[in-house]
């Protein structure tokens, strides 16, 4: 990987799945910089970080995963890198899969790379309820901007500038990734997907319980809707 | 004209609100934006007190039987949107704290970078 990459890994209370992570990133063959960005936990996720070799950005308190992201996005703009990755803190992403995702940005055929687990069923397969939720999201996005993402809330990908400028400008601060795609789209980013394993996470537990499966469901549904309906802003000019 | 009862209380109440908010702007306890709302939510059930035909025109028109319920209408309206004005403003500023704790995290990060280096290059 010659271009510089920031992996961006947004963290919340993962104290006891970051330090693996940023092992398994260490022990890649392409030296990748790292940014763990702690959303405000209370337990030693961001000491855990530091521990482990990352840069480590803090913020105040908790502002949800979609802020943390921008956040290392921004970081990213700032100091001129090419391309930006996201994994999430939990242990789920495996980051031997970076170098199949950022391949298209680097051949400059995609400005984002999403990871998707359903293009080839490997690895952790999530719940039923969650592939229906999933498939729901394709439905939508299709209709809302003829984009067909296959994961649309995967949380795996990668972002060139261009991209990495448009997601770091629209905020969402929970369950951004429906939102971000459909945002992306309409700016006129070229978005592909690759096959990747997710793997089941590590310690701890997931936060999105049945409640706020519902929520999640409801409130992507709206602002897809709201997204749709919204004018499309001047694209970006990238320096 | 007779002057009902209720008109009394509906006037005072809201006259004695208005004082209130007259209040809080000239000690700058309500900001600019903000007070111009409430004091349309408190002066208006005061003039619909007083000025009282008008508004029984209005409440037959609506098929209002009582009068006086038109007033409770109108104010839960009023609340309603004023509630829905400050969760606009809640909103914005939501919108700006999340940028101020990235500029937070980010000014926090190079500080460190900024204290970091000096050791390393006197170390080197």
């Amino acid at each position: 990987m010659g271009p510089r990459t920031l992996v961006v890994v947004p963290a919340f209370n993962e104290a006891g799945n970051v330090g693996r992570l940023l092992a398994e990133i260490r022990a890649l063959p392409d030296r990748l910089d790292v940014v763990v960005v702690d959303d405000g936990s209370p337990d030693a996720t961001a000491g855990a970080a530091a521990a482990g070799g990352a840069r480590v950005l803090r913020l105040p308190f908790n502002c949800g995963i979609g802020a943390a992201v921008q956040t290392g996005l921004r970081l990213a703009l700032e100091e001129g890198y090419e391309f930006a990755a996201r994994l999430d803190g939990d242990g789920q992403h495996d980051p031997r899969a970076l170098a199949a995702l950022l391949a298209p940005l680097e051949a400059g055929r995609a400005d984002f790379v999403i990871g998707s687990r359903y293009l080839e069923r490997q690895g952790f397969q999530s719940s039923a309820a969650r592939r229906a939720g999933s498939r729901w999201f394709s439905v939508l996005l299709r209709l809302a901007c003829g984009q067909h993402v296959s994961d649309p809330t995967s949380g795996l990908w990668t972002a060139n500038r261009r991209a990495a400028a448009v997601l770091a400008a629209h905020s969402t601060s929970d369950y951004p990734e429906v939102d971000a795609v459909l945002h992306l789209a309409r700016q006129g980013c070229v978005i592909t997907e690759v096959p990747v394993a997710m793997r089941a996470r590590g310690a701890g537990r997931s936060s999105i319980d049945t409640p706020r499966a519902l929520y999640y469901v409801l409130k992507v549904t709206i602002a897809l809707a709201a997204g749709r309906l919204r004018p499309v802003p001047a694209r970006r000019r990238i320096e | 004209m007779r002057f009902e009862l209720f008109q009394a209380v509906v006037g005072f109440s809201s006259l004695g609100l208005t004082l209130v908010v007259l209040e809080l702007i000239r000690r700058r306890r309500l900001k600019d934006e903000l007070w111009l709302p409430w004091l349309v939510v408190t002066v208006t059930p005061l003039v619909m007190s007083f000025w009282i035909r008008p508004w029984a025109a209005l409440a037959h028109w609506l098929g209002i039987v009582y009068e006086p319920a038109l007033l409770f209408v109108l104010g839960i309206l009023l609340c309603l949107a004023l509630i829905l004005y400050l969760t606009v403003v809640v909103s914005s500023l939501m919108r700006q704290n999340l940028r101020l704790a990235q500029d937070v995290a980010l000014l926090h990060h190079r500080l460190e970078m900024l204290a970091a280096a000096p050791s390393q290059s006197s170390r080197a």
